[in-house]
């Protein structure tokens, strides 16, 4: 796959734009050069976005905004992008467009969602490839997941990650014509309903015509059973593919805000103890008020207290009426009724004039109502006792004072320090929120795994039973020359199925050892570092120094892991354009095939000698390079690569909504 | 069944023939079930043709 042109119109900020790329094979390389926010994304969004309708990016309206703007109700403009490329001989038009439209509220709507129609030229004839087909044409060319092998947007896609994703086999075996094998397994194999010797197998004559609609009936039966668990096991399977991919980018945004993490766990403890600080301020607050509220009369004696105590002191010392010279118990009326009465409790006759009278009428002026001493006594206690009360409130409410007096010393000195680690951590995101969608995805992970493993359980049992018929229907046939004939054609059928089993898990083993020395002899040549290529049964290309240890603290200023995926791209695209299995299935139509490397800013985070290397090495691996770069960063590759430029465009910025890609001299 | 030997170069004729099946499928749209219409045929033309 050589890509040889694209065309764009009313999309994003290209109105009308024309790129030729380079397929010389000297002169392999186009640059386009644009400054930040010039539109040198939104080529490499475009591609994707014409092949596979994905749409990368974050506003979804694809539409020119000079052209939405313009737009009237009613009417409808469309934005466009075509892509040219040759695969296997053939070329390839595909134009993908969607439909917008101003609607009555006055917003830009989409009319018609992504579609695309697609061209392709065999042998000289033109022949347009059906709606239907053409995503199904495409995925044959170029499987969706495999884009980003080949496609490196420098926003979502960076090619720093590429060769740890989780799970590359699909990728690998693809790109390395694997799926031909795959496919013969697939047409060959006995226990699809829809394939080879199923067919053959129809062509037996039974000599038990009902014996045979009946076991006919089960194969049926356990032909589907079988392809629902696979079609369930492909679908799960691509879900933890989907689950891995999630996970793997959650780490890294994991990784990437480490150094946070501490300082977002202090952040979360002292909002919490600010708000913790606040509820307990109120709370002694609510009581102060309460115990104000409710002790009224004591907060009188409080104020006076002192006061109080002085006068009730005077009162004690001044007053005439002692205390200890009152009769306790007994009151005048008493006295009058024994005076009325004439005697006394104790006999004595009381009589006006007597002693016993005499000395009556006399206690009479140490009893009540003549004495208040009694009553003043009692109200000092009463009074001492009220003091006693309003001093307790007071040394509760200064109590509570104190709390919130603390509390808000608390607040402040939190605020403090949080105001401080907001300002450390503003724009990182949240570490505790992406480790809970982590165990999130681990949950479904388990989940899904465990699905998995059991729809995988059922499969061999079904084969089993499906290998069961098939020798009842075998041996149920007639024995006359033309069953005999057909149990041939199976048996040649089946040898073939047999074949595409073993040849599929050598081809594997012989790919991977390819790559890897193909990946270690391209890393040696753009790294001048102590370090080798593995790469492991998932096809991960990881850096290792060379006594063995896996060094995890790669050096990044060195862009390490921009070399190393390098190496595993061009690796993999100098074993495709090979005809690198040579087998019996694959001897002929593995013709290899080559696939352009489409790079925008594909020199961050590395330092000038690796970008001189990786300049160097690049052409000699991958028959298309395009790069969209800074001019700054292309002047440092210049050196390397002038002689493989074979196009040179600028994107010219004419104003926020329009830029235009003119081509320059070499 | 009864096994039979398989004949390399048969199965190498059936396998080239299935490599061009793959193609015209692929170059002309055709569906799965056609395709192995074809192939079915082609087998049963080599085995008559070279084996029986």
């Amino acid at each position: 796959m050589l890509i040889r042109k694209m065309i764009l119109n009313n999309f994003r900020n290209f109105k009308n734009t024309e790129i030729n790329f380079s397929c010389d094979p000297k002169k392999k390389i186009t640059i386009i050069l644009g400054q930040n926010t010039y539109g040198k994304t939104t080529l490499v969004k475009a591609f994707i976005w014409c092949l596979y309708k994905i749409n990368l990016f974050e506003d979804k309206i694809l539409l020119n905004s000079d052209i939405s703007d313009y737009l009237l109700v009613g009417k409808e403009e469309t934005a466009k992008v075509m892509v040219e490329f040759e695969h296997k001989g053939v070329s390839y038009r595909i134009t993908t467009k969607e439909t917008y439209s101003r609607s009555s509220s006055d917003n830009i709507v989409v009319a018609k969602k992504a579609y695309s129609t697609g061209l392709k030229v065999v042998e000289q004839n033109t022949i347009p490839i059906s709606e239907n087909h053409i995503d199904e044409e495409i995925e044959s060319i170029l499987k969706p997941e495999l884009k980003e092998y080949f496609f490196f947007d420098g926003e979502t896609n960076s090619i720093e990650q590429v060769s740890a994703k989780k799970n590359l086999t699909v990728a690998v075996t693809n790109i390395l014509g694997i799926s031909t094998i795959e496919a013969f397994k697939e047409y060959y194999d006995p226990h699809r309903s829809d394939s080879v010797p199923s067919a053959l197998r129809k062509d037996l004559i039974s000599s038990d015509e009902l014996n045979a609609i009946d076991l006919n009936n089960q194969l049926e039966k356990y032909t589907q059973q079988r392809q629902t668990y696979l079609d369930e096991i492909e679908t799960i399977e691509r879900e933890i593919n989907e689950l891995d991919n999630q996970l793997e980018e959650k780490n890294n945004l994991l990784d990437a805000n480490k150094d946070v993490e501490k300082d977002q766990n202090d952040k979360k403890r002292l909002e919490k103890e600010i708000e913790t600080a606040k509820f307990d301020k109120d709370k002694a607050f609510d009581r102060m008020i309460q115990i104000v509220n409710g002790s009224s009369a004591f907060l009188k004696i409080l104020f006076a207290k002192s006061f109080v105590k002085y006068n009730l002191k005077e009162l004690m010392e001044k007053s005439s009426f002692k205390s200890n010279s009152s009769y306790k118990g007994i009151n005048e009326e008493a006295v009058n009724e024994l005076i009325k009465a004439g005697r006394c409790i104790c006999g004595a006759e009381i009589k006006n004039g007597n002693d016993a009278y005499r000395h009556l009428m006399e206690a009479k002026q140490h009893m009540e109502p003549h004495d208040y001493s009694k009553y003043i006594s009692d109200f000092v206690s009463a009074e001492a006792s009220n003091i006693y009360n309003a001093e307790t409130i007071c040394e509760n409410i200064r109590s509570e004072a104190g709390i919130v007096n603390n509390k808000i010393e608390a607040i402040d000195e939190y605020e403090t320090r949080l105001k401080t680690i907001r300002e450390r951590i503003e724009g990182r995101l949240d570490v505790g929120s992406i480790q809970s969608e982590i165990n999130n995805i681990m949950y479904q992970k388990g989940h899904q795994q465990s699905v998995l493993e059991n729809s995988k359980s059922k499969i061999p049992d079904i084969e089993k039973k499906i290998d069961d018929i098939n020798e009842k229907i075998t041996k149920s046939s007639e024995a006359n020359e033309e069953n005999a004939f057909i149990l041939k054609c199976i048996e040649y059928s089946n040898s073939i199925y047999q074949l595409a089993i073993t040849q599929l898990e050598q081809s594997k083993m012989e790919i991977r050892e390819k790559l890897q020395d193909e990946v270690s002899t391209i890393f040696k040549a753009m790294y001048h570092g102590n370090r080798e290529i593995i790469i492991d049964e998932n096809f991960r290309a990881s850096a290792i120094v060379t006594d063995g240890n896996q060094d995890k603290n790669l050096d990044k200023s060195t862009g390490l892991g921009t070399v190393v995926n390098y190496s595993f791209v061009a690796g993999l695209m100098n074993l495709a354009k090979q005809s690198l299995l040579k087998n019996e299935l694959t001897n002929d139509d593995n013709i290899g095939e080559s696939y352009p490397l489409v790079m925008d800013a594909p020199f961050s985070n590395t330092d000038d000698e690796h970008i001189k290397n990786i300049c160097k090495t690049l052409p000699i691996f991958c028959d298309q390079i395009i790069m969209f770069v800074m001019r700054k960063d292309y002047n440092y590759a210049i050196e390397s690569i002038r002689e493989q430029v074979g196009k040179l465009y600028r994107i010219q910025k004419e104003s926020e909504t329009d830029a235009i890609v003119c081509e320059e001299d070499l | 069944m009864s096994k039979i030997e398989i004949d390399k170069k048969v199965r190498r004729e059936i396998i080239k023939w299935t490599h061009y099946y793959f193609h015209k499928k692929e170059m002309n749209q055709w569906t799965k079930s056609n395709t192995v219409n074809e192939i079915v045929k082609i087998i049963k033309k080599e085995i008559k043709e070279n084996v029986d």
